[in-house]
């Protein structure tokens, strides 16, 4: 069945999610136009205002509306913690699980040589800027523990061996890896478990 | 090329997101050059074998279907990944770049294959890494048929002669006053090179000279993006 061109248009505009087909698409448009045109006039505005109004913030190029985002313009946060992330997604899972009370710096990606993606399209130059001007003592380096999360993250430690850091102690870390919580080593895979025999810690030195 | 594919050794060369829970996948294989997959699924919180998908791991695959786009049916590691850090990390994803630029897909070629097998196991035990990479250059370039030829260096007049290098003319000898220059190299650099000895600094860096020349003619405008990674203090 055929639907009007602006129904069809809408459709076609939600199956853009991901996850969205064309039957879930579909049912989300005559949700709002059947039941809930209030519901579907929130939704355009707030989409509308957080496209215009949404972009990064200048200190840490998280997604914000505030040139400088919340997290950065907080001056009860740790002064001397910066912590490397590659999206957005991870500031709010790193802070949902308030393990971190420093300050974050998103690279919005991943060095991918293959698909072009070098140094500067993730902005290794303001995060060494940000590096220089502030009081950071520590960088962690959280980025994902894949072939090109790691390479991103030598890259960074590299980077920061720069001469004119040297008049401060500067450390750089690496998030731990291993097995998941609630794991069972039978059902691990061999690189995990590699990783957390080699990063195993001492609870006890006798 | 058949239909399914069993049990083919393989390694991930790139991958990318896919719909909502898959991969289209990369591969080099050991029988049948490059081919690309899609893996579904993988992405999925519940997939337990997605740590295994990551380049630099000896896989075992098995692919099905009829078109260029395979699909990836089961996989395992053949064990684990090779340990690669800083400089052979990136040594590595250089590997890949330039197999991914040069070699075309399904030209099916078991000595690249091992090449690059054997590349990655250096990699991971050399100190130094620029006499590896410069060999897996020479040598990819053999197998591709896009060959350095060095037959020329048998008629070399004196010890101490220059050569100008263009990567579709090959050598020419040339008097040795604009010896400065990106493209010219010394007989001497040119025979420690043609039997792959890099022991010396001043082969070591003609050779560099010599490859990226020698590569550039058949990887095109594009730059490779991979150099980038080994550039210093870039802020």
């Amino acid at each position: 069945m055929n639907y009007s061109p602006l129904i069809d248009q809408l459709i076609k505009a939600f199956q853009r999610l991901p996850g969205v087909g064309p039957k879930s698409a579909q049912r989300m448009v005559l949700h709002f136009l059947e039941k809930d045109r209030d519901g579907g006039r929130h939704l355009a505005k707030a989409l509308n205002a957080a496209i215009e109004g949404v972009g990064q913030c200048q200190r840490c190029r998280t997604l914000s509306e505030d040139a400088i985002c919340h997290i950065c313009s907080d001056p009860k946060r740790d002064q001397n913690l910066l912590c490397v992330v590659e999206t957005p997604a991870d500031v709010f899972a790193v802070e949902q699980s308030s393990s971190f009370r420093g300050y974050y710096f998103v690279l919005m990606g991943h060095l991918s040589p293959i698909d072009g993606i070098g140094p500067d399209e993730i902005g290794i130059r303001d995060l060494l800027n940000l590096v220089r001007q502030s009081d950071i003592s520590e960088v962690i380096l959280a980025t994902n523990p894949t072939v090109e999360g790691e390479a991103t993250a030598y890259f960074i430690a590299e980077q920061l061996k720069i001469p004119e850091l040297d008049v401060r102690p500067l450390k750089v870390s690496r998030i731990a890896h291993g097995i998941p919580l609630g794991g069972e080593l039978e059902y691990i895979d061999g690189g995990t478990l590699l990783h957390s025999f080699t990063g195993r810690q001492l609870i006890s030195d006798n | 090329m058949v239909n399914s594919i069993q049990s083919q050794p393989a390694y991930l060369l790139h991958s990318r997101p896919y719909r909502d829970s898959s991969l289209l996948v990369d591969f080099i294989t050991q029988d049948f050059g490059r081919v690309s997959a899609v893996a579904k699924g993988v992405r999925n919180p519940k997939s337990k074998n997605r740590a295994v998908l990551q380049p630099f791991i000896p896989l075992l695959i098995n692919l099905s279907g009829k078109n260029e786009l395979k699909t990836l049916g089961q996989f395992e590691a053949q064990s684990n990944s090779v340990a690669l850090k800083h400089k052979a990390l990136f040594s590595a994803l250089y590997l890949n770049e330039l197999i991914v630029r040069l070699i075309h897909k399904q030209e099916a070629d078991t000595e690249i294959f091992s090449l690059y097998k054997w590349t990655l196991s250096e990699l991971s035990v050399q100190v130094d890494i620029e006499p590896v990479l410069r060999t897996f250059e020479l040598n990819l370039l053999d197998l591709l048929g896009y060959g350095i030829d060095f037959s020329v260096l048998e008629e070399t007049p004196g010890d101490n002669c220059w050569y100008h290098f263009h990567h579709e003319s090959g050598f020419e000898l040339v008097d040795g006053l604009n010896n400065k220059l990106e493209k010219y190299f010394s007989s001497t650099a040119l025979h420690h090179i043609a039997k792959k000895n890099f022991s010396d600094l001043e082969t070591q860096k003609a050779a560099k000279r010599l490859l990226r020349a020698a590569l550039s003619g058949h990887l095109g405008e594009k730059p490779l993006s991979s150099r980038s990674l080994f550039r210093k203090n870039i802020g």
